[in-house]
């Protein structure tokens, strides 16, 4: 340290400076993920069914365009209608376009059911709306996805392409279609709306794009001003920014060299490592600001803060690593992307912070006396009246604390594991307006997939295959959430209705005339409709349950009662697979949750061993658990009754913060471990007024950084940013209070003995 | 009226025996005409096209007879015969020579359609259920007619044996039906205008000397 300090001064800034340059350039190509993969499980099991579906029926993820038209039935409606479709099937990527202007129906044709168009052209012929609408009462699965049941509004059905290794094409379609809806317009009365999940990936891909431009300067402006009011001088914002600003460059040149991409949660990234890495630096800076030895020179005084420091402060980099580390083991890439590389920035601002600041500090003159104003002195009366209420009332201490604990507690079970994509976004984004748009007036926005097949795996072109699967689609239809199917049945209807001359939609009725349905299917010209509904052998139909925008806590109930009572009209030779992406949002949402309990389970033993070590004392040990656990409690309980659901961004809250908070009570223990001479009371009074300070602003700075976050796109990380800064404040106040209050409890047999 | 009955359900009866079992009564000179044991194939093209095949039409030499020959194999004959039907009505309308002839050939297409279909098994829906029918236009150079019947067939590498055939009616148009049907029919099948079926029918003297005609 001390030739870091004096010769070897230029040679590290200039190393530090070329591995910033170089890793700085990393940083800045880092790009945004626009397929939200990482958000997705690895779970086998359902990515190889949700491939196996894909390659049967194609992609899932079709968008809808709502049209409303004061005249929509009429020749101006449809013709605008037309318009559009014959504007978006050219457009690169879209593989198929369906709507009432090119939507077919089946007839009784000379030679049985044939196809004809619903709206047959020229639409300015007499009677062209009533022909239009009696064709629409004639069918009634067009009602709900191509039009609205008032007849107002109609669904573009836009079936886009399945390309696996091209990232762009969904972004420039959805552009080519907002473009097209700016420029159509449409004259009063028209609108347009466009959802769907390709939508959904290209919006949260820009949300990200923005938050990552304007989190950062609002992180940097933040800490910038909390160093300045707290140090008041320009060393003190200028070295804890440079750890920061070094800090982020480096690991994300890092995650830029691991060939990843920024997602909606590693979005969070540049602002908390920012955060994070504040700690070291302001412990140092204090501790040099308020080193009494005047007399000896600067290098002395700095290394005297760094060896007091270093071993405090590397503890504190180890638990909040091993917090932030603990999401590795959650199912979600983007969860573990994220845990992996907080992780590493924490280890790497304290690497920074315990040689950057050292030097730093080393080319100025230290003050002659410890830095103190009003606002300085305000803190220490707050921090001394804290530290006497603790030991002169303990039991009250605990009782109250413990009180809000109980309140909180029972809070816990009214926690719900709900992701809600569309709701994510704050109900001002054009993507929410427009979902809840479309689920309002057409269909619902969200799709179940479900696929049936038989176990021998012969084909359903049979009559019994064809009733279980009515009896199912019967079933999935009383669920209030469902909004319709579709399914190959109501092709089978048609079918029947058109070769039967009749006027009922009815099934086939026998063996023969269900297995000549099927062979009329295999043998139309045109397939496209009909492969997305079941496969080319007939081996498995696919049920594609619509259902309101709903959150994952009810589609994951929904899916579960769907596939109990689809398996039991099905039977035992049939199988029901439930998959889409929808669904494995559902399951991952699910799935996500399990992991965080188990990676918080597991961060809390990690975390607290590594405190046993440092503190090397049981007793102590136990008394840093109580005010770290409580916080965490208080914000699950807060959730709970405020309904705040768990979700992407808030079940990380647990892992992340509690290797945070736990660095308040280490530098607390320890300091007290050192200014313990028999009598709790005095070590207590001494500890909270030298380390309070510094464990009020490193507190501020996190807080009030961790809230720069509620500034972004996406609810989920603005609860995450919102209640990790709550989080943090309450568990300054449990330091503040239960901590002490503890160890004046737990040290009073040893002093009665005395 | 007991005996009406009676005599009704004995007319019925053997009406179906005859049906059922039955060969159409063929006259000695045609008979020649309708045995395919030593067909030699000239041309061959897969119905309506080798993706979506539902037969193949086939250009075939008959000792001096030539035939141009339907192989219908589909699980949908139905709708073939409904596509066929609306080809000859629109090739033959009603104000041309030749209608008729149409008019009877769409009818006996139809009906053998049927009599295939109703054979059918109607529980077994694992088996093979396409429908097979042939149509032949066998012309010599001096009679002209229509045959149609149901066969069995075995596939080789998407090549088509019939292994047995059963003829079910015989007609016997004009010549000058017969003669340019089975010009528009190869035209059809081989995506060939009509002016342009010289090198395809090379082989098929009396046809191409329709076209000159």
């Amino acid at each position: 340290m001390k030739s870091l300090l004096t010769r070897g001064r230029i040679p590290f800034l200039v190393l530090l400076l070329a591995a910033t340059a170089w890793l700085g350039l990393h940083a800045a190509r880092v790009g945004v993920e626009t397929n939200n993969e990482s958000l997705n499980t690895s779970e086998p099991g359902q990515t190889e069914s949700y491939d196996r579906f894909k390659a049967t029926f194609g992609s899932d993820e079709d968008l809808l365009l709502a049209v409303v038209h004061p005249k929509l039935l009429e020749a101006e409606g449809l013709g605008f209608l037309a318009q559009l479709t014959d504007r978006i099937a050219p457009l690169e990527g879209v593989r198929h376009v369906f709507s009432l202007a090119n939507a077919q129906q089946i007839v009784t044709g000379e030679g049985g059911a044939e196809m004809a168009p619903v709206a047959a052209p020229p639409f300015d012929a007499p009677g062209f709306a009533q022909r239009v609408r009696a064709a629409l009462d004639r069918n009634p699965d067009f009602t709900g996805l191509f039009v609205a049941a008032d007849r107002h509004s109609a669904g573009i059905l836009i079936e886009i392409e399945d390309r696996p290794g091209d990232t762009q094409y969904r972004s420039a379609l959805i552009d080519s279609l907002r473009q097209m809806m700016a420029e159509t317009g449409g004259g009063p009365g028209v609108e347009l709306h466009l959802t769907g999940i390709a939508v959904q990936k290209h919006d949260v891909s820009e949300l990200i794009e923005r938050d990552r431009n304007l989190l950062m300067p609002i992180a940097v402006v933040v800490l910038g001003l909390v160093l300045a009011s707290f140090f008041r001088s320009l060393l003190g914002v200028a070295l804890p920014l440079a750890v920061t600003g070094i800090t982020v460059a480096w690991t994300l040149g890092c995650y830029q060299l691991a060939g990843l991409e920024v997602n909606a949660i590693t979005a969070l990234l540049p602002p908390i490592l920012m955060v994070l890495s504040l700690g070291v630096s302001i412990h140092l800076i204090q501790g040099w600001l308020d080193a009494s030895d005047a007399a000896v020179d600067r290098t002395t005084r700095i290394r005297g803060v760094v060896r007091r420091l270093v071993f405090p402060c590397s503890f504190c980099t180890l638990t909040t690593a091993i917090g932030f580390g603990s999401l590795i083991t959650s199912d979600m890439p983007a969860v573990q992307q994220f845990g992996i590389f907080a992780a590493l920035g924490v280890v790497v601002a304290f690497a920074i912070g315990m040689t950057l600041v050292p030097v730093g500090l080393s080319f100025f003159e230290p003050p002659s006396a410890p830095l103190r104003t009003s606002q300085h002195r305000l803190i220490r009366t707050a921090l001394d009246w804290a530290a006497r209420i603790s030991v002169d009332h303990p039991w009250r201490v605990l009782a109250i604390f413990s009180g809000i604990t109980a309140v909180s507690l029972a809070g816990l079970p009214l926690l719900r594991n709900n992701t809600d994509l569309v709701r994510f976004l704050k109900s001002d984004a054009p993507l929410h307006r427009d979902t809840m748009f479309i689920d309002s007036h057409l269909s619902g926005a969200s799709t179940l997939e479900f696929v049936v097949s038989r176990r021998d795996a012969a084909p359903l072109a049979s009559q019994d295959a064809v009733q279980r699967m009515a009896a199912f689609e019967q079933a999935v239809l009383t669920h209030p959430e469902v909004t319709g199917v579709s399914d190959i049945l109501a092709v089978l209807r048609q079918l029947q209705r058109g070769e039967s001359g009749g006027e009922e939609l009815v099934l086939p009725p026998d063996e023969r005339a269900t297995a000549y349905a099927f062979d009329l299917l295999e043998a139309a010209p045109e397939q496209g409709l009909i492969r997305k509904l079941v496969a080319p052998d007939f081996t498995a139909a696919r049920f594609s349950v619509r259902v309101h925008a709903v959150g994952t806590s009810v589609a994951a109930r929904l899916a579960d009662s769907i596939l109990e009572e689809g398996r039991r009209a099905l039977g035992d030779a049939y199988r029901l697979d439930a998959t889409g992406a929808f669904y494995r949002v559902a399951g991952d949402s699910n799935r996500l949750v399990d992991s965080q309990v188990k990676s918080f389970a597991s961060a809390v033993v990690l975390v607290f061993i590594a405190i046993g070590v440092l503190l090397r004392s049981a007793r102590l040990t136990v008394i840093s658990f109580v005010p770290n656990v409580m916080p965490i409690v208080w914000t699950g309980g807060m959730m709970g009754w405020f309904g705040i659901d768990l979700s992407t961004g808030t079940a990380m809250i647990a892992s992340s913060v509690i290797g945070l908070v736990v660095d308040d009570t280490i530098h607390y223990l320890d300091h007290y471990r050192h200014e313990y001479r028999g009598d709790a009371r005095a070590a207590i009074e001494k500890t909270t007024a030298e380390v309070g300070a510094p464990l009020l602003i490193n507190n501020l700075v996190l807080v009030l950084g961790f809230w720069v976050g509620s500034f972004g796109s996406f609810k989920p990380t603005i609860y995450f940013s919102l209640l990790s800064g709550v989080t943090m404040i309450t568990a300054l106040v449990c330091d503040l209070f239960v901590t002490p209050a503890s160890l004046v409890l737990l040290d009073r047999p040893r002093r009665s003995t005395a | 009226m007991k005996r009406s009955h009676a005599a009704s359900l004995l007319l019925c009866c053997a009406w179906a025996a005859a049906a059922a079992s039955a060969e159409p009564l063929i006259p000695p000179r045609l008979a020649p005409l309708l045995d395919a044991a030593h067909d030699r194939i000239v041309q061959r093209s897969f119905v309506p096209s080798e993706e979506q095949k539902v037969g193949e039409l086939r250009i075939v030499r008959r000792g001096a007879a030539e035939v141009v020959q339907t192989l219908l194999y589909t699980k949908v004959l139905s709708r073939v015969v409904g596509e066929i039907r609306k080809k000859e009505l629109a090739n033959w309308p009603a104000d041309q020579p030749g209608h008729a002839d149409a008019i009877r050939y769409v009818e006996t297409i139809a009906a053998v359609q049927k009599q295939i279909w109703d054979r059918m098994p109607r529980t077994e829906s694992a088996r093979d259920r396409r429908q097979k029918m042939f149509i032949e236009f066998v012309l010599t150079g001096s009679s002209a007619l229509i045959a149609v019947g149901s066969f069995e067939m075995d596939e080789a590498e998407g090549a088509v044996r019939v292994l047995r055939r059963e003829l079910l009616v015989v007609l016997e148009p004009s010549r000058h039906y017969a003669e340019r049907n089975m010009r528009l029919i190869v035209a059809d099948s081989f995506h060939a205008g009509e002016a342009e079926l010289g090198p395809l029918l090379e082989a098929m003297p009396l046809l191409r000397a329709g076209n000159a005609r």
